[in-house]
């Protein structure tokens, strides 16, 4: 356990040193990772699956902010989908505008865990994000999770039923637009996941929160079990085709990949390096300051055993 | 000569204003009631875009069935009202929403701000010391 900790220490301390690069690095594979499955699920348009574009468009998500990411993917999807039939590229841009006005005017934070829960989702780990938004976010990020749910489903449908999409003439295409919005409205396993990663994700904040020991530890646990009951009682009332076996072994296995981020959950409380100039009448000041890094090594309980005295007896 | 003490807390400041102080910097311009109707207003737009965009989705999606109620005219003034209820609530919703949101987010603006400016205060007598 101490050396453990002691690598803790030693990546934060590598962490907060090289947070520059850090940042560029995990910005760039993250919208490497997302472009690449995008391409991989939706590839119709083949200028967008140029590596050539993939790349460029990754090193500029690389430099501009983080939100970017979540722009950049958005627009290929729609780029997808245009080339495959324009009423899919309709339907996804609805869901796209309405995801913006309704909720990231106020949370514009929290626009990371949409791009997450489809890459999670087409890992096979959906379940990771409504464990990890409880741990790491608020209970309002049960509704990020939520859209990241909808476009994770928008996106494998389109991916499965590309071959019925490209019509000509008006009427075929308003057919198709009901009969795409009918299939994704009345998908209930979608729906299903929705209820039950919102209540996951408040379930492992309350508990998180409270003062009780190991917290995180109980918080995490329950979460995995109101996982499993929740789209268990679901797919029973619903009628969905959901595979419990492979919800029972996501969720373990999110669970114990959440006990790793618990772990290394230091970038909540950690304040970040500051560079900063200013002047007073007589300097200019360009001052770098750096957080201190607190070691809470556990206490060590030194026992002593009385060895001597028994051997004079 | 340098004043640790002088430096640490000039530090401090100018972080907490190269980090928050234009978002803040913006909010304080504004009256409280200013700053919140301004965004409410802000808000009924976006929910009257999102109403259009539902209504004209579901148009597309149902159109025969829309068509054929719109040429029964009796019904035309039921339906009106029902969609007039719709969009109102909407409305309401959203900008109860974003008037809890943006009270506290002036409110928390307002806190920081007087921080800053009780640091500002002890520097300025750290300066007068030095004199």
């Amino acid at each position: 356990m101490t050396s453990l900790l002691e690598l803790k220490q030693y990546i934060k301390k590598f962490y907060i040193k090289n947070e520059t690069y850090i940042t560029y690095i995990w910005k760039f594979l993250l919208a490497l990772v997302s472009i690449l499955m995008i391409n991989g699920k939706l590839g119709y348009m083949n200028s967008l699956n140029n590596f050539a574009i993939v790349m460029m468009a990754a090193l500029l998500c690389a430099i501009l902010p983080a939100n970017f990411i979540v722009f950049i993917a958005a627009v290929f999807i729609l780029g997808h989908l245009y080339a495959l039939a324009p009423e899919c590229a309709m339907i996804a841009a609805i869901i796209f505008v309405l995801m913006f006005l309704l909720y990231f005017r106020f949370s514009p934070k929290d626009t990371l865990a949409v791009l997450l829960t489809p890459i999670f989702y087409f890992l096979h780990i959906p379940f990771v994000m409504p464990l990890a938004m409880g741990l790491l976010g608020t209970p309002a990020s049960a509704v990020s999770v939520a859209f990241g749910v909808v476009i994770s489903f928008v996106i494998s449908y389109f991916s499965s039923n590309a071959a019925t999409f490209g019509s000509d003439g008006v009427v075929e295409a308003a057919n198709e637009f009901h009969s795409i919005l009918s299939g994704l409205i009345g998908n209930k396993t979608m729906i299903v996941m929705i209820v039950a990663f919102a209540i996951t994700v408040v379930i492992v904040y309350m508990i998180r929160r409270s003062s009780a020991d190991n917290s995180w530890k109980i918080a995490i646990a329950c979460g995995a079990i109101s996982l499993i009951i929740c789209i268990l009682i679901g797919s029973l009332v619903c009628d969905a085709d959901i595979s419990i076996i492979g919800v029972i072994f996501g969720t373990i296995f999110s669970a114990l990949l959440m006990l790793v981020v618990e772990f290394f959950s230091f970038s909540l409380d950690y304040s970040r390096t500051e560079k900063v100039q200013f002047e007073d009448d007589e300097y200019y000041y360009y001052v770098k300051a750096v957080p201190k890094v607190t070691v809470s090594t556990p206490e060590r309980k030194v026992k002593k055993i009385n060895r001597a005295r028994e051997q004079h007896r | 000569m340098l004043n640790e003490e002088k430096v640490i807390l000039m530090t401090k400041m100018t972080a907490f204003m190269d980090r928050e102080g234009k978002k803040n910097g913006t909010i304080n311009s504004y009256f409280r009631s200013d700053y919140i109707g301004f965004n409410i207003i802000k808000s009924v737009i976006s929910a009257t875009i999102v109403f259009a965009i539902i209504v004209g989705t579901y148009v597309l999606y149902d159109f025969e069935n829309v068509i054929s109620t719109l040429y029964n005219t009796d019904n035309l003034l039921t339906i009106g009202r029902r969609y007039l209820i719709y969009y109102l609530l909407l409305v309401g919703v959203y900008s109860l929403a974003s008037y809890i949101i943006y009270s506290y987010r002036y409110s928390k603006m307002r806190k920081n701000m007087k921080e800053y400016y009780g640091n500002l205060k002890k520097l300025a007598r750290m300066y007068e010391k030095e004199q």
